[in-house]
């Protein structure tokens, strides 16, 4: 019997997942692929204590390094990831592009394949240092040009690093079937009135992020609509302090509770409708796990947004029209939505589906030479040889991103 | 005490002198249109008089007749009056009627010859990779090359507000201080001159209301005047001292330039088109895409210059010349870097933004 062939997971926090993308991706990868692979995953101290660190995770090693996964730290840590597995792996599959830099050397130095997520179009977020983007925007590029298969999590980045980058880049969301619906017991509708009512829920991600504002002042306006925002941080004394003005309205209100807890799947589950603002790229783990709960959706009107949800939910542009769907809502029209959300992400965001699409990408990644390329190479034949040979429709392709 | 009073009246003549005659040239520029019309590429747009340039050589030459070291020297003044004259009437017409590249380049060859004829020529290394003394057909050959790049070169940096008159300030500044340990003190003379002409065209430049540019007329012979003298001052410390600290500073003065027209030569080459295509990837324009206005920029750009000289100098006196130009390449390297990232981040938003209403 062959031997398993080693992949990396670097990048992530850590196993078992305490939150949803990359770290559930990752259990999940393990979970549904460790007949196929051998995996070693690469977590940090920073989020698992003494306590809960384990040395396998369902046969995969835990490795574990002292440094955050996020932020600038995330930096040293993927890349001192990446040169630690470089030793032991067949395959280094990198979510996000923090250790980018090192992946030139990786490719030309070692016959490691690499395999990358990038999570979205992280250097346009406005909420990173002017520094943190230059950096990010000069990483992805060493990240999907030194990759052999680069992934984006969402179709509508495909034609963008077509465009930049001429590559073929594979579209892998996320699974939603990790979340259930759980229904509100005695003491929840006790502790929260706002359950016996309809409500919207809506992850809170930071003041600045997601169009927040935006979205109170809407609120502000509809006293007779209740929205529910859960946070992990929303009891901190200084965001408080901000959140002071949004907090005085009868109508809204701010919870303080992780992802994954049972009280904030019970909130979730069982709101009328989530709404999602946020205009980031890519495919938002929170917003397919809405989806699987077959929450209807109102969502900003993007195009990562109408591709996640296939074009079904409901779309605002800005504050008015936000305010005039809100008001016009209708239950029946709610309930078709969420049905439809729900078969979508029973169809497409499912981890059976999302693992089997990432062993073929690490079977492809292990026979790969070269990456391919969006322009085939006989397009850089000249027009003259091509004719000769009979085949000069082949120059002048229109390619998918090439909207006409 | 004499020589520094000297040198301060010159200097502020220089000013006034341009201060009286820059309304009256502006008018007639007017007048015979000759002036700078916006277009999808510039960064200005009203008409704007093209009469800075030849506002300051005149203002200069006038100043410059008053000091008595100058009279005495006055024939070794001229190749670099004779060359700028010409270069300045060719632009000036270069500006109202658009003379053929080729035509222009002719002309800066035949000077660069005029120079060279004039035994003002680059006739070693000084040390530059371990290079010293190099044979005539090669003096020849780098002197053209030199004296025709520079002169281009300082043309293109004229892309913004104060930009070609904050270097060329800057750079007659520095060698005004070599001049001076040089013993030089005609050229000394010249350089304040040119200076204090050029704060008086500054404020033009820099007034919205009544705006003149350099123009291509000024740009060359100011590039034209900094290689010519950067040679001279070579020249003379080869006989009498101070090598290090005069490759240096020329090193230093004339790297942004020239190292900002080869980057941009060699990106437009490389991305398939001519060298010479306008388009707006210089420095300056890569600074201005921070969202910073034409005076911040011009700033910016002098302090890099300033920087740039920094480390020639204390690479070139501490260690070796190689090892300033190696300094020097890299440290802008790095400048220009950061700024086409910066450049390029900003075109990508507006892509991405496209594509995401689609």
């Amino acid at each position: 019997m062959s031997k398993k062939k080693r992949v990396a997971i670097i990048g992530t926090a850590g196993i078992p997942a305490t939150r949803g993308g990359f770290e559930m991706l990752a259990e999940q990868l393990v979970l549904n692929l460790n007949d196929q692979f051998d995996f070693s995953v690469y977590c940090s101290k920073k989020n698992y204590d003494k306590a809960r660190r384990q040395k396998s995770f369902n046969g995969a090693r835990l490795r574990y390094l002292p440094l955050s996964a996020n932020g600038v730290q995330s930096i040293f840590y993927d890349s001192l990831s990446i040169l630690h597995a470089v030793f032991f792996s067949d395959i280094l599959f990198v979510m996000g592009v923090a250790g980018a830099w090192i992946l030139p050397f990786v490719k030309f130095l070692t016959r490691k394949k690499i395999v990358v997520l990038v999570n979205g179009i992280e250097w346009k977020r406005t909420r990173w240092s002017r520094i943190a983007r230059w950096y990010l925007f000069w990483a992805e590029s060493k990240a999907i040009k030194y990759s052999h298969i680069d992934i984006l999590d969402n179709e509508s980045i495909q034609d963008y690093t077509a465009l930049r980058y001429g590559s073929l880049s594979r579209v892998v969301e996320y699974g939603a079937d990790h979340i259930s619906k759980e229904e509100p017991g005695e003491q929840h509708v006790n502790d929260f009135e706002f359950l016996k009512k309809p409500y919207a829920f809506l992850d809170f991600d930071g003041i600045g992020d997601c169009q927040f504002r935006m979205v109170m002042d809407v609120y502000a306006k509809l006293p007779g609509k209740r929205l529910v925002v859960v946070g992990n941080d929303c009891s901190n004394p200084a965001l408080k302090k901000q959140l002071a003005k949004y907090e005085a309205l009868p109508n809204i209100d701010f919870l303080d509770y992780g992802w994954g807890s049972s009280v904030y799947n019970v909130i979730k589950g069982n709101a009328a409708f989530y709404l999602y603002a946020c205009n980031r790229a890519g495919t938002e783990p929170r917003l397919i796990e809405a989806m699987r709960l077959g929450l209807p959706v109102i969502a900003f009107n993007i195009s990562y947004n109408r591709t996640t949800t296939q074009h079904k939910a409901l779309f605002f542009g800005n504050a008015s029209e936000l305010e005039t769907l809100i008001s016009g809502l209708k239950l029946s029209e709610l309930e078709t939505i969420g049905e439809k959300m729900q078969e979508l992400a029973g169809r497409r965001y499912t981890w059976s589906r999302i693992a089997k699409l990432y062993e073929g990408i690490f079977t492809e990644a292990l026979a790969a030479r070269d990456k391919i390329a969006v322009n085939p190479k006989f397009a850089k034949l000249s027009e003259d040889k091509l004719l000769e040979l009979g085949l000069g429709h082949l120059k002048h392709q229109q390619s998918f991103f090439e909207k006409r | 005490m004499g020589q520094y009073f000297d040198l301060m009246i010159v200097f502020l003549m220089a000013i006034v002198l341009v201060l009286i005659i820059m309304p009256v040239f502006r008018s007639l520029a007017i007048r015979f249109g000759l002036v700078d019309k916006p277009n999808a590429r510039k960064v200005h747009y009203t008409p704007v008089p093209l009469v800075g340039g030849a506002t300051v050589f005149v203002a200069s030459l006038i100043a410059i007749l008053i000091n008595t070291e100058v009279i005495s020297n006055f024939s070794s003044l001229y190749p670099l009056l004779v060359g700028a004259a010409i270069l300045l009437l060719v632009g000036i017409i270069d500006d109202r009627i658009d003379v053929r590249a080729i035509y222009k380049l002719a002309i800066q060859l035949a000077l660069a010859y005029y120079v060279f004829a004039s035994d003002i020529r680059i006739d070693s290394l000084y040390g530059v990779f371990g290079i010293y003394e190099i044979p005539e057909f090669l003096q020849f050959f780098l002197t053209l090359v030199v004296v025709a790049g520079v002169v281009n070169a300082f043309n293109l940096t004229d892309g913004i507000d104060g930009l070609a008159a904050g270097l060329a300030i800057f750079g007659f500044i520095a060698f005004s201080v070599i001049a001076l340990l040089l013993n030089q003190l005609y050229l000394m003379v010249f350089f304040v001159a040119i200076t204090g002409a050029l704060l008086g065209f500054l404020r033009f430049n820099l007034s919205k209301h009544k705006k003149v540019f350099m123009g291509d007329a000024g740009s060359l012979v100011l590039g034209y005047i900094l290689v010519v003298s950067a040679i001279m001052l070579l020249q003379q410390a080869q006989l009498i001292g101070y090598m290090r600290y005069t490759l240096a500073t020329v090193l230093g003065i004339l790297a942004l330039p020239v190292i900002d027209a080869l980057r941009v030569f060699r990106r437009r080459i490389k991305t398939g088109y001519s060298p010479f295509r306008p388009d707006k990837t210089h420095l300056h324009h890569l600074i201005l895409n921070f969202g910073v206005n034409h005076k911040f920029a011009s700033a910016i750009i002098v302090s890099i210059a300033i920087l740039i000289l920094a480390l020639a100098l204390v690479f070139g006196s501490y260690f070796s010349i190689t090892l300033s130009v190696i300094v020097i390449l890299v440290a802008f390297g790095m400048i220009s870097g950061f700024s086409q990232l910066n450049n390029q981040m900003t075109i990508w938003h507006g892509k991405v933004e496209e594509l995401e209403k689609q």
